[in-house]
């Protein structure tokens, strides 16, 4: 069945029920509104267009979300020599923010700890804890071992402790 | 508990908390139609290709045609204009609806925050012309034919300034709203690859410093004569100015994208394309 502009049907029905899931993944990499739009419709693009390789698949989520994550980090080494250093939003999401209160502040929050991180910590622990994804579908996605995820998500999460631990629990 | 698992679970709480950003509906038809339309063309040239070896090997000629991956490519009638194709889109100036004429007017300032100087017309809006005007060109001498990849703008609207003259209104400076089908657009302009070139300005920086949704252009031979460029997802935003004092045209320039940026962010501007 051909759906919207000639994208199979069974594509449309998966971008539709998952393309908000899908943002907020997005979201949660390039920790940029234009930028997560970017990357979803990019990847979204590539989906259609793969559809039957996508369907195919054991677990589609876990397709598409490697194709993200691929996309990312792709999109991030070509623009690694225009990245702005984190310091700043560290600054502005942890040293001197009050204590989160709602979804922006939290988001606030969240974009300056992960901004800490490189590309590829960023999508292990966001793949880990936004995700709730097991250490071998993390390493899928990311393009490495299991054991070398624990190494990364080690790392990133020491680096963000005495961030975290500066402000009271959330939630 | 670990305490980094500690960390892990303040982070997914944190991370929970942060919620879901607002999703436009039309990202996913925009990203389903490009997806759909990438289907039929490599479909296309399947199909094409397939037909083409066949007849080929009817006619006992396989030995003489190209083979996959190759140059064969290059031959095929499909998906990409030859080198002497013209670009195809039409300009659709005489079909854009009047509302979205009227919403494209509404981005720019108002007349009163020209600092006195004021717009020569009516805004003009179209298709298929620079996302700057004032520093770029679209001639086809100097552009060289479409290529694979480019993206065309799905609108643009243009405002000219004018400043009273004794004579005659002098033209001081030049606003102009683009919007792309996706993120290309910026780059294009960025990397000065798109169906429009950068002429007669260079690349500055930009005041304050660089930015990746920032590009600064300076007049090669006049440094009074300034680009300021903005990004606002697929909006590219610019106000090309010049005065009498570099240091007046970038104070007036940045002002001026600045105001459209800020129009373009708070007016929710859908990403649909205007143009077939």
């Amino acid at each position: 069945m051909i759906g919207r502009g000639g994208a199979p049907g069974g594509a449309e029905e998966y971008v539709r029920a998952a393309g908000p899931r899908l943002l907020r993944f997005a979201r949660s990499l390039t920790l940029h509104d234009a930028d997560a739009e970017d990357l979803l419709q990019e990847t979204l693009v590539r989906l259609v267009v793969h559809w039957r390789r996508v369907e195919r698949a054991d677990d589609p989520d876990r397709y598409v979300r490697r194709m993200m994550v691929n996309r990312f980090l792709s999109d991030r080494r070509l623009a690694a020599a225009r990245t702005v250093t984190s310091d700043e939003l560290v600054e502005a999401g942890v040293g001197a923010a009050p204590a989160p209160e709602g979804v922006v502040e939290a988001r606030l929050l969240a974009d300056g700890l992960l901004a800490t991180l490189d590309a590829r910590s960023r999508a292990v622990l966001v793949l880990r804890y936004l995700e709730d994804q097991p250490d071998d579908v993390v390493a899928d996605a990311v393009g490495t071992s299991s054991g070398n995820v624990r190494v990364i998500a080690h790392r990133a999460l020491a680096r963000l402790r005495p961030l975290l631990t500066t402000r009271e629990p959330v939630g | 508990m670990d305490v980094h698992e500690e960390t892990g679970g303040r982070l997914r709480a944190l991370l929970d908390d942060a919620g879901a950003p607002a999703l436009r509906g039309d990202l996913l038809d925009e990203a389903l139609a490009r997806g759909g339309r990438l289907r039929r063309r490599r479909a296309a040239r399947r199909t094409v290709a397939g037909s083409l070896c066949a007849a080929a090997v009817v006619a006992g000629a396989w030995a003489g045609l190209p083979g996959p991956g190759g140059r064969d490519r290059e031959a095929l009638p499909a998906g990409r204009p030859s080198a002497s194709a013209t670009p195809t889109r039409p300009t659709v100036l005489d079909q854009l609806p009047a509302a979205l004429v009227a919403r494209f007017s509404a981005l720019f300032p108002p007349t009163a925050a020209l600092d006195g100087d004021h717009y020569a017309s009516a805004p003009w809006v179209g298709t298929d012309q620079p996302a700057v005007l004032g520093g770029m060109s679209c001639d086809p001498s100097v552009v060289g034919r479409l290529g694979a990849g480019v993206v065309r703008n799905a609108g643009v609207a243009t405002q000219s300034i004018v400043r009273a003259g004794r004579l005659a209104p002098t033209d001081v400076g030049q606003l102009t709203i683009s919007r792309w089908p996706d993120a290309r657009g910026w780059t294009q302009v960025v990397t000065n690859t798109g169906t429009c070139r950068w002429q007669g300005v260079v690349r500055g920086t930009y005041p304050g410093g660089d930015r990746p949704d920032r590009l600064w252009m300076v007049g090669s031979d006049d440094p009074a004569r300034v680009v300021a460029v903005r990004r606002v997802g697929r909006m590219v935003v610019s106000a090309a100015v010049r005065r009498e004092t570099p240091e007046a045209s970038t104070a007036e320039a940045v002002r001026l994208v600045d105001i459209l940026a800020t129009n373009v962010a708070a007016h929710g501007w859908p990403t649909a394309a205007v143009a077939p």
